[in-house]
């Protein structure tokens, strides 16, 4: 070995030792992007990274107005154990011949995206590095579900899982379970086959009401419907039973059977799942479909707002919860965005971020009582339509205008996906009494508000400079800005 | 929102593109980009049969006069002098044609000379006037933009903001990030804030530049000037000469009437929001004053002038700027004097390099 090449190892490996040490001193931002099933969590990301990346059309991030962001760009995320947000498949989706909304997310998975720029005043500019690092984890909506099961026994649960399955929405769809269930004695000794045969029944159910469009209910667990490697295992082979309203499990039954795998299911899946996410998030945004609830009606509504409260008192950062001791008071901000705001005419945006601040009240007073900041937002992660105006017996109905996807249908009317069409989709109810009011009154909810499933923009059409065209969005600039904004200061 | 509340409930309904009662093809601000009305017209509202000014006092238009014994007096001391002169014209023209006859007409040429430029004369000065007015208008109707529930109104706004500095090629960034953004933006508030981003903080800095520069000239021509009267007469011109600068950065070019009202709003604004700023700024302003008059009593009048000249430049400003202040603060006094300090301290060649700008 030559005096050279010694050398040359040496500074080399001095030098990749101090990439190494300014890569560890790069601040890191961890973003939670936190929503139920359908919200558009995976949407949001691509098109959060898709605007940063290409320099969208972003006037209300600071940063981005101001000029001081030099770049963004996708490094190599810090936990090689996750999978990586599949970017660029979900990018391709949405701007391919024939655009799509990217699948559903089926398991957890991170991206990192770095971001340079340069910090604003002098003192700043000397003392703070130029880089952040921005991690990103999206995860399926339906383990956030899991969350409220942390701080119930399997009693309690099993009582009110019973009561929701009962319900006039889901009476249809629980009817094989709930004649199942009904025979099975939970003091009984215990038995695998009966505990396999109600839990398939059970997980039927709650896959049968989700394909109905319902929002999901804080009561199932969230692995039934997203087993991911664990299927099949005893943390995933229970359900709820017909238990007695007083009394214990005896050792050996049924009740207590279930009862262990409940708490296995607690200690084995959701607790690390939470540990591991959850406990090192610095910024939340919280992704919320208001507008396909209010389109089932005040059912949904409910059980949206029922779902929201549930999930979000986990967010608490007070002394009463456990969550306090991991999730402890670092979330110093957090977002509620309405999702889908191109659905409506902007005039109603106004009435959106009332119903939200109304759905969420109570857990952003929590978090305000905390120190966190809270901020209620309409926004767009991609805008799929645009705006116009019809003029009709002398009124003027603001109106969206996009292509609905196939099988869409409004009163007699369906949709091939292929046809634009001016939609009025009605005024949003002004208050959430508003909102839950039709059915008492007496009146259908149904044709008063109808929000259609567009599909995404063509894209290609604004490009005309050769440049890649950046996704339109209604507010993701905004919601940017809160986010991120001030670490970029 | 009350107001864009419909009279029933509306049933979502689904249109085709090409339906005939789809109307034009979304509100796009820039469609008709045409220029602003100039003509009286549409500035019948500063004409002085006096609409009393709903709001503030920083409006343009004359209060209502209330009719009294001394305006009658006027008329009609005013008419009998009317027709003394009629009186007086027609025996001098009587008199001409008497003697030669192409004197009489001479006479009634040159008249009709006269009487057209000063017909030309009013028109101007009302066209003046009337930008002048425009700027107080488009903040009121900014103002009432503000919380509408659809950007209908800004749009209408931002619009008249682009015509009035369409001619501006310092602002062409501005204007072409404005369009790039019309469609993207949802709320007026947002499209305001933009619109004050892109066009009016480039202005206000100007104008920050404009009386910072006014204001050392005039601290330091009292401080140096020999005569009393110099002085004087060098405040009041710079005084005026930066109102008109100001009125011209912010699209008004007023006339000599324009800048004559403008004055008086400038004073009843500062009468008005004096008390505030004896709090604030001016209050140090005062005490600085007195320690400097102890030094030289000269300075101390030119600080004091240089003071004024600000106070009465950031009230200008205030008047003029045609859209509210939204994310911005408005220019401190203690602001714009460090400017004058730091180029009084370099002298001439600064404000040169600030007269260039």
């Amino acid at each position: 070995m030559s005096l050279d090449e010694v050398v040359t190892g040496i500074t080399s490996g001095v030098r990749s030792a101090g990439a190494a040490a300014a890569d560890r001193l790069t601040p890191t931002l961890r973003l939670g992007v936190t929503g139920l099933s359908r919200s558009g969590k995976t949407v949001f990301l691509t098109a959060l990274v898709h605007n940063l990346v290409h320099g969208g059309r972003l006037p209300f991030f600071s940063p981005m107005a101001m000029g001081r962001l030099r770049q963004a760009y996708l490094t190599p995320q810090p936990d090689d154990a996750l999978p990586r947000f599949a970017y660029e498949r979900h990018l391709a989706a949405l701007t391919g011949t024939e655009p799509a909304w990217p699948e559903s997310t089926r398991h957890i998975s991170q991206l990192r995206l770095t971001i340079d720029y340069a910090p604003s005043g002098i003192v700043r500019r000397l003392l703070r590095p130029h880089r952040l690092h921005v991690d990103i984890v999206d995860y399926p909506g339906e383990w956030l579900l899991d969350l409220p099961l942390l701080e119930m026994s399997y009693e309690t649960w099993a009582r009110r899982a019973w009561a929701q399955a009962e319900a006039p929405s889901r009476r249809h769809a629980s009817a094989a379970w709930r004649i199942f269930a009904q025979k099975l004695d939970p003091l009984a000794p215990e038995a695998e086959d009966l505990a396999e045969e109600t839990s398939r029944l059970f997980t039927a159910y709650l896959q049968e009401s989700r394909k109905t469009g319902q929002v999901p209910s804080v009561l199932s667990p969230g692995r039934f419907l997203m087993p991911g490697d664990m299927a099949g295992s005893p943390a995933l082979t229970f359900s709820p039973l017909r238990l007695p309203e007083t009394g214990t499990a005896p050792r050996g039954s049924l009740w207590a059977m279930m009862a262990r795998r409940f708490q296995a299911y607690k200690t084995h899946v959701v607790k690390p799942f939470f540990r591991d996410h959850f406990a090192r998030l610095d910024r939340q945004i919280v992704l919320v479909d208001v507008l396909s609830a209010l389109n089932d009606g005040p059912d949904a509504m409910a059980d949206l707002e029922q779902a929201l409260t549930e999930v979000l008192t986990c967010f608490r950062p007070g002394k009463a919860s456990w969550l306090s001791s991991i999730l402890g008071r670092r979330i110093d901000r957090i977002l509620f965005a309405a999702t889908k705001a191109d659905h409506l005419h902007h005039s109603n945006h106004d009435r959106l971020e009332a119903l939200l601040a109304a759905l969420t009240g109570k857990a952003a007073a929590r978090a305000r009582f905390a120190g966190a900041q809270v901020r209620n937002l309409a926004m767009a992660a991609v805008r799929a339509t645009r705006e116009t105006e019809v003029r009709e017996g002398g009124e003027h109905l603001p109106c969206i205008r996009g292509v609905p996807e196939a099988g869409e249908r409004l009163g007699e009317t369906v949709f091939d996906g292929k046809e634009e069409v001016v939609l009025f989709p009605g005024d949003l109810p002004d208050s959430l009494e508003a909102a839950f009011a039709p059915v008492e009154r007496g009146k259908p909810p149904g044709p008063w508000v109808k929000f259609l499933r567009f599909r995404p923009p063509p894209m290609g059409v604004q490009g005309q400079g050769g440049e890649m065209a950046t996704l339109p969005h209604i507010r993701l600039d905004r919601a940017l800005d809160f986010l991120l904004g001030d670490y970029l200061a | 929102m009350s107001a864009a509340k419909p009279p029933r409930e509306r049933k979502p309904a689904v249109f085709r593109p090409d339906d005939p009662r789809l109307s034009a093809e979304a509100p796009d601000p820039f469609a008709a980009a045409e220029p602003l009305p100039s003509s009286p017209e549409d500035d019948t509202h500063v004409l002085p049969d006096g609409e009393p000014a709903p709001s503030q006092m920083e409006d343009f238009s004359r209060r209502g006069r209330k009719w009294g014994w001394g305006a009658l007096l006027l008329s009609a001391v005013l008419g009998l002098t009317a027709l003394a002169l009629g009186e007086w014209w027609a025996r001098f023209v009587a008199h001409l044609f008497a003697r030669e006859d192409w004197l009489g007409w001479l006479a009634t040429g040159l008249l009709g000379l006269a009487i057209l430029a000063a017909v030309m004369l009013a028109v101007r000065e009302y066209l003046a006037l009337s930008r002048l007015s425009r700027l107080g208008q488009l903040r009121k109707a900014a103002e009432m933009a503000l919380d509408a529930t659809t950007r209908e109104a800004a749009d209408g706004v931002v619009h008249k903001l682009i015509g009035l500095y369409a001619h501006r090629r310092d602002l062409a960034w501005g204007r072409a990030r404005l369009k790039e953004h019309a469609e993207d933006i949802m709320s007026p508030r947002e499209w305001l804030i933009l619109a004050e981003r892109e066009l009016l903080i480039p202005l206000d800095r100007q104008a920050c530049r404009l009386i910072a520069g006014a204001a050392r000239r005039v601290s330091v021509v009292t401080a140096i000037s020999p005569l009393a009267l110099v002085d004087m007469a060098f405040v009041a011109t710079e005084n005026l000469r930066l109102l008109r600068r100001l009125a011209v950065l912010y699209g008004g070019r007023p006339g000599n009437l324009g800048v004559m009202r403008l004055m008086r709003m400038v004073v009843t604004h500062i009468a008005v929001t004096g008390g505030i700023a004896v709090g604030d700024d001016f209050l140090q302003q005062i005490i600085g004053h007195k320690i400097t008059a102890k030094l030289s009593s000269r300075l101390g009048e030119g600080v004091l002038n240089g003071a004024l000249t600000v106070r009465i430049g950031l009230a200008a400003l205030t008047i003029l700027r045609p859209l509210p202040h939204l994310a911005t603060q408005p220019p401190r006094m203690s602001q714009i004097l460090k400017d004058v300090v730091k180029g009084g301290a370099t002298g001439g060649e600064k404000q040169e390099r600030d007269k260039r700008r």
